[in-house]
């Protein structure tokens, strides 16, 4: 392993990124799904027998969700994760532009997919009560402190071992 | 050489080396996250209207009786089931456990003291996460070595307990605006009223309760010079004393008293009606912590660096 | 007449690891300023001895006594000595102008004032650029001109330097010996270090350890018993009648040579001392019709040693 001068709270937000990054990957991928099912669904109407998912997509109905909606959220989600995954490398090269500030842009996106998510879906969805969604909350707006106070001198110093 | 200043530049330092560190952001992220998602577990009910306002009521003053009957160790009778206690509890045996209970959700916002009562379980566990590098691993590596010609062992000691201390603190504060300010806006049954002074409340009694867990964590990182075998020591004795003590007193009903080897035995004390107990229970959480930093202080003083 | 004063006064130490004992009978009283090295074989006692008169380690019998102060570590000496220890690493997660700007607010120097003094350091042992990095990228060279940078942050009375030199370069060697001569005018630095000839050219007293006991101390001249070691190189290889006519002369205690080079013991013990026997041995050079193409001192502190720690000297073939 290479001896680098990395703080140790950078390494380990990273791991966090990661971590959330897998996390609305997750959610992402479902809001995908869900979607296509979705479009399913209003084409040919709900299937009938038993089956489970009725109820769940009964309700995207009556809310007036579309997949179009879904697909939206789907976007954010994706573009969420992407930044998240792709700043995970920025964090551990302490670069300014992949680090700092796609991190940042991923902690905005992470934040808008979890508020549209609040706004769109129906309550019992999000499985839990808004405070759950000001926990999901809580790690952009920790990241973006992280980022532009704590460590901005780490991703600045790197930049201009860089250039020199 | 100014002690004072010294012991403000420690803890100033130990403050901001956290936030760098990777135990440091660890320690910051979960306890915010345990603390968010322990309010959570109090107000999902609520806010979904899962349950009623009365029936979490009901059923949270009964679960806290049993919780303080078992923390007052008056859980174990004949019969010893929670049934049994309830009854007790029902039929006037345990009436101050039961007052009690009433008080924190009944006469004081149910769902603030709800989370506070959980947090006052889980801090202890988190706090060592804070607090078992701040000594360790300095010796481990010898870091402190260029401190130790310009300042003295006690002030370097001192202030990082200091800045333990502040650091918990302010995550404390933090977790309780959160909840107060979400529970003001989101429940109609919380007004800002209420919560604000028992909000001020809890501060204090959790307060209270970090300053023996920090002090322990100090303690066991002054005493190992190895982190992760402090962390493990600061969570073993945090986890194992309640444990020992819990069964222990199925075979001697005296040893239940182990448990005031930490603040478990009386820590409940700190959001009782009674107000003599209350301060009671904040001295003893300030003795415990004032014995736990001495015994660091004595071992730093006298270790081999 | 009244002594003069001693910042160190070392009386009775004596240190224990378990049952091995580090040091034993350690009697030794240091000047208020100059320069002094410490001498001994690896395991001899050196780092434990910095240890003690640090406040690392805790006096288990014995006294030291430094500045005026009963013992090591106490408050009254916080700021006033500057250390070097030998295998402590900067902390991580923190870059060395923080670290070092911390030390100097420890010091009593703050602001403008101690960022200053933090880059003045930093040039000083070579290290300018690398201020705003961390401790761990450094290589070990760099780490140990680290380590005397931030011995010497504020103005301290007494400086311990473990072994500063080892491992640097000749260059960076050289502007670390540069500024313990600057230090040394001022104040007392220890230093120690097992390239005798570097140390023979620095310091003003000496003391070597072997086996935890100190078997010698004093000036240089007083450790060394006078024996003053000349290398002298010829444009012409060296003969045997050279050698001979060279050893028969009283101020010459011994004499070897390697091809062009000769390697004579003077004794410069004489009234006239040193000078005097070089003017003689330089006389007989030219009286030889072989005149010296270069006269060097050599290692007679490394002589000194190696009688003082009973290591036999590897005499070349003549």
């Amino acid at each position: 392993m290479a001896v680098n001068d990395r703080p140790g709270g950078l390494t380990a937000l990273s791991v966090l990124n990661g971590f959330f990054a897998l996390s609305v990957g997750g959610a992402t991928i479902s809001r995908f799904v869900v979607s296509y099912k979705l479009m399913d669904v209003l084409e040919n109407g709900l299937p009938g027998g038993k089956w489970r998912g009725r109820n769940y997509y009964q309700k995207l109905l009556d809310e007036g969700l579309t997949p179009l909606d879904l697909q939206i959220l789907g976007v954010m989600g994706l573009i969420a994760t992407v930044l998240l995954l792709v700043s995970i490398w920025g964090f551990l090269k302490q670069n300014n532009v992949l680090g700092r500030w796609l991190g940042t842009i991923g902690g905005v996106a992470l934040a808008c997919f979890s508020v549209f998510s609040i706004l769109w879906l129906p309550q019992d969805f999000l499985r839990g009560s808004g405070l759950s969604i000001a926990r999901q909350m809580f790690y952009p707006v920790f990241l973006i402190f992280m980022l532009h106070v704590i460590f901005r001198r780490d991703f600045l110093i790197q930049r201009q071992d860089l250039s020199t | 050489m100014n002690k004072t200043r010294h012991i403000g530049l420690h803890a100033i330092k130990m403050i901001s080396h956290s936030m760098r560190s990777g135990s440091g952001v660890a320690f910051i992220f979960l306890t915010i996250l345990i603390g968010l998602s322990l309010a959570n577990l109090a107000v999902t009910p609520i806010e979904l209207e899962l349950v009623t306002v009365e029936e979490l009521q009901d059923s949270s003053a009964r679960a806290i009786g049993v919780a303080l009957a078992t923390a007052t160790l008056r859980a174990s009778d004949e019969d010893d089931n929670q049934g049994t206690l309830t009854s007790r509890m029902e039929n006037g045996d345990l009436i101050d456990l039961g007052m009690w209970a009433r008080y924190l959700v009944i006469e004081n916002p149910m769902l603030l003291s709800i989370t506070v009562l959980l947090l006052g379980v889980v801090l202890p566990l988190l706090l060592p996460l804070g607090s078992f590098t701040v000594i360790s691993g300095d010796v481990q590596h010898r870091t402190v070595r260029y401190l130790l010609p310009r300042t003295s062992r006690s002030s370097i000691l001192i202030g990082r307990w200091l800045g333990s201390m502040i650091l918990a603190w302010s995550l404390i504060i933090f977790l309780l605006c959160s909840v107060v300010i979400y529970l003001s806006i989101m429940i109609p049954s919380e007004s800002l009223e209420d919560l604000i002074p028992w909000a001020g409340r809890c501060f204090l009694a959790l307060f209270f309760l970090t300053i023996p867990y920090v002090s322990l964590g100090i303690l066991c990182s002054a005493t190992f010079s190895v982190p992760m075998v402090a962390l493990l020591a600061t969570v073993g004795s945090t986890i194992g004393v309640p444990l020992l003590s819990l069964s222990l007193q199925e075979a001697w009903e005296p040893l239940g008293n182990l448990l005031y080897l930490l603040p478990w035995g009386y820590s409940h004390e700190l959001l009782s009606p009674t107000t003599s107990k209350v301060v009671e229970a904040s001295a003893y959480c300030l003795l415990h912590g004032l014995l736990f930093l001495i015994l660091a202080l004595l071992k730093f003083r006298r270790a081999d660096l | 007449m009244s002594e003069p004063k001693h910042s160190i006064q070392i009386e009775n130490l004596e240190h224990r690891f378990g049952t091995k004992v580090a040091l034993s009978d350690i009697n030794w009283r240091l000047p208020q300023k100059g320069i002094v090295g410490l001498v001994g074989p690896n395991g001899a006692g050196k780092t434990t001895l910095f240890s003690l008169i640090a406040g690392f380690l805790r006096v288990q019998s014995g006294k030291i006594k430094i500045l005026g102060s009963s013992s090591p570590g106490q408050a009254s000496l916080a700021g006033r000595m500057g250390v070097m220890p030998q295998d402590a690493i900067f902390a991580k997660d923190i870059s060395i102008l923080d670290q070092l700007l911390y030390l100097l607010k420890l010091d009593g120097i703050t602001g403008a004032s101690a960022k200053s003094r933090a880059f003045e350091i930093m040039k000083r042992v070579g290290l300018e650029k690398e201020i705003h990095r961390g401790a761990s990228i450094l290589s070990h060279g760099m780490g140990k001109r680290l380590g005397v940078a931030q011995s010497l942050l504020g103005s301290p009375e007494i400086v311990l330097l473990d072994e500063p030199t080892a491992g640097l370069d000749p260059a960076n060697a050289r502007q670390i010996r540069e500024f313990m001569r600057e230090v040394g005018k001022t104040a007392l630095v220890i230093v120690s270090s097992h390239n005798l000839l570097e140390l023979q050219d620095l310091i003003d007293e000496v003391g070597v350890i072997v086996d935890g006991k100190l078997v010698a101390s004093g000036t240089v001249e007083e450790v060394t018993q006078r024996d003053r070691r000349f290398e002298v190189t010829f444009g012409v290889p060296v003969t045997p009648e050279m050698l001979v006519q060279i050893d028969q002369l009283d101020a010459v205690q011994s004499v070897n040579s390697d091809s062009y080079q000769m390697s004579i013991d003077l004794d410069a013990s004489g009234e006239t001392g040193l000078d005097q026997a070089l003017l003689t041995l330089q006389q007989k050079l030219v009286d030889l019709g072989t005149p010296a193409y270069e006269l060097r001192e050599g290692a007679s502190l490394e002589q000194a040693y190696m009688k003082l720690t009973s290591v036999p000297e590897n005499t070349p073939e003549e």
